[in-house]
């Protein structure tokens, strides 16, 4: 959450002096501060930005990419793209879905290149290690859970991961904005710019998808 | 009543509780009398929970750094090619078409403006510097005059009749000139400071070599004024000037 210190930061210019930040287009108060203060290149409001927003798109392209190495490249990448793409961002949309957006073209141009050099979708149950150097098998163990249960969570995360890698990339993003990262059909929609009964279908297709692939094992 | 089609296409919406209201319980009572389908249910809600609970990373603060840093250098970047990229210019001027179209069309307006002003020439423009007079006229055929006048006697300065052309003064036709040669006569001659005077050419493009003659003469009874400098001293000068009318004598 931002603190009004923070907003204060963001809507004061290197000669001290204040601007009014009103509100753009469907962005809030603080949200429209803080873009001005990305157009104007301001530290204050690239620390801000990223400590807002770094996880969520972190996270969103470690489950779509499933590796942890490019999804921190892409993850630069795609704060980088919103410092470029600032001063065209008319506030159409929420910051957050604005930036899901290029989250999500990066991870997919991400996929076309690999795609074009015919990497092979290998699906490594060491690429579930997290940023933090832990393994998921090492958090898991770090929990309350007793050894069995820890064991089957492990198994039940390794095998989702692995399933959830095997879906076609569409469909992959429709079920992670979903059900990993708990976006509504309509924001889903805006990221993507796609019809909401399209984001229906491909939510429902990526589950099925799933499911099918993981009946045998949960 | 839902067969297991039906149940199976709503099965997402349904977990979602996207479902209307009658749709949901017809949804609930085909799983309640369904094994197949209520295993579907059972499994689906499974991976949804199971996709919830994938573990979440936080914020890293190595690359958070290392984001606003790039972010940093960006800015710098992009501060320092701003006065060496004009694609601004074009950017800014893409916002505004009308305004643009209105500027572009005064540009060219004032370029043809300072255009035809710079192409425009005077029959005869008078330039005075400020030691001495000039008359330029554009003239296609110019002849000698008289050849002789090279080696012509110098005529005394007696009486200031011409002198220097003025501005806007081209000449002061003699007395003794009377005729209707039409476009007139240039003469171009050449005073010395001490007042001598003599021709160099005559341009005229219907003048007869009889007029000539008698133009020459003519010159030859006038005396000029020699031109001075600011200080007064007198130097040598060519003049120009403009006959209208000529009488010839007999």
């Amino acid at each position: 959450m931002m603190r009004v210190e923070d907003i204060a930061a963001l809507t004061t210019t290197a000669e001290g002096t204040e601007f009014a930040a009103a509100p753009c287009g469907r962005l809030s108060v603080v949200d429209t501060a803080l873009l001005e203060g990305i157009r104007e290149g301001r530290n204050a409001a690239f620390e801000q930005l990223v400590a807002r927003y770094q996880p969520m798109v972190y996270n969103l392209l470690f489950r779509l990419l499933n590796h942890p190495e490019d999804a921190r490249d892409l993850t630069q990448e795609t704060f980088l793209n919103v410092f470029r793409f600032a001063k065209s961002f008319r506030g159409d949309c929420e910051m957050k879905t604005w930036i899901y957006r290029i989250a999500v073209n990066q991870a997919s141009n991400h996929q076309r290149w690999w795609k074009r050099r015919w990497r092979r979708e290998t699906v490594s149950l060491d690429a579930v290690e997290t940023e933090d150097g832990q393994s998921l098998a090492e958090r898991i163990a770090s929990s309350d859970l007793d050894p069995e249960q820890q064991t089957l969570l492990l198994e039940r995360q390794r095998h989702l991961t692995a399933a959830l890698a095997t879906l076609k990339f569409d469909f992959r993003v429709a079920v992670v904005m979903r059900d990993v990262r708990g976006l509504t059909y309509e924001e889903i929609a805006e990221a993507l710019e796609l019809s909401v009964g399209t984001v229906k279908s491909r939510i429902a297709r990526g589950r099925e998808a799933l499911r099918q692939a993981l009946k045998d094992r949960f | 009543m839902m067969n297991c089609e039906q149940f199976t296409q709503n099965l997402s919406p349904y977990v979602d509780a996207d479902l209307p209201g009658e749709h949901t319980d017809a949804m609930a009572f085909h799983a309640s009398h369904c094994a197949a389908c209520h295993a579907q249910l059972v499994d689906l809600q499974t991976v949804r929970a199971a996709l919830r609970d994938l573990p979440e990373t936080p914020a890293d603060p190595a690359l958070s750094r290392a984001i606003v840093s790039a972010m940093r250098d960006a800015a710098l970047r992009r501060e320092r090619e701003h006065w060496t990229d004009f694609r601004w210019l074009l950017r800014r001027l893409a916002v505004r078409p009308m305004a643009t179209g209105y500027g572009v069309g005064l540009a060219i307006t004032a370029m043809l403006f300072v255009g035809v002003l710079v192409s425009f020439k005077p029959v005869m423009r008078l330039t005075q510097g400020p030691e001495y007079n000039v008359i330029y006229m554009p003239v296609e055929d110019m002849r000698p005059f008289v050849p002789r006048a090279q080696n012509a006697r110098p005529i005394a300065y007696t009486r200031p009749t011409i002198g220097t052309v003025a501005p806007g003064s081209a000449a002061q036709p003699s007395a003794l000139f009377l005729t209707d040669e039409e476009g007139g006569v240039v003469i171009i001659a050449e005073v010395s400071p001490t007042g001598q005077a003599r021709c160099i050419r005559l341009v005229s493009p219907n003048t007869d070599p009889r007029t000539a003659a008698a133009i020459d003469a003519a010159l030859q009874r006038t005396a000029f004024r020699p031109a001075r400098t600011k200080q007064g001293n007198p130097i040598a000068t060519q003049i120009v000037f403009l006959v209208d009318q000529v009488l010839i004598k007999g």
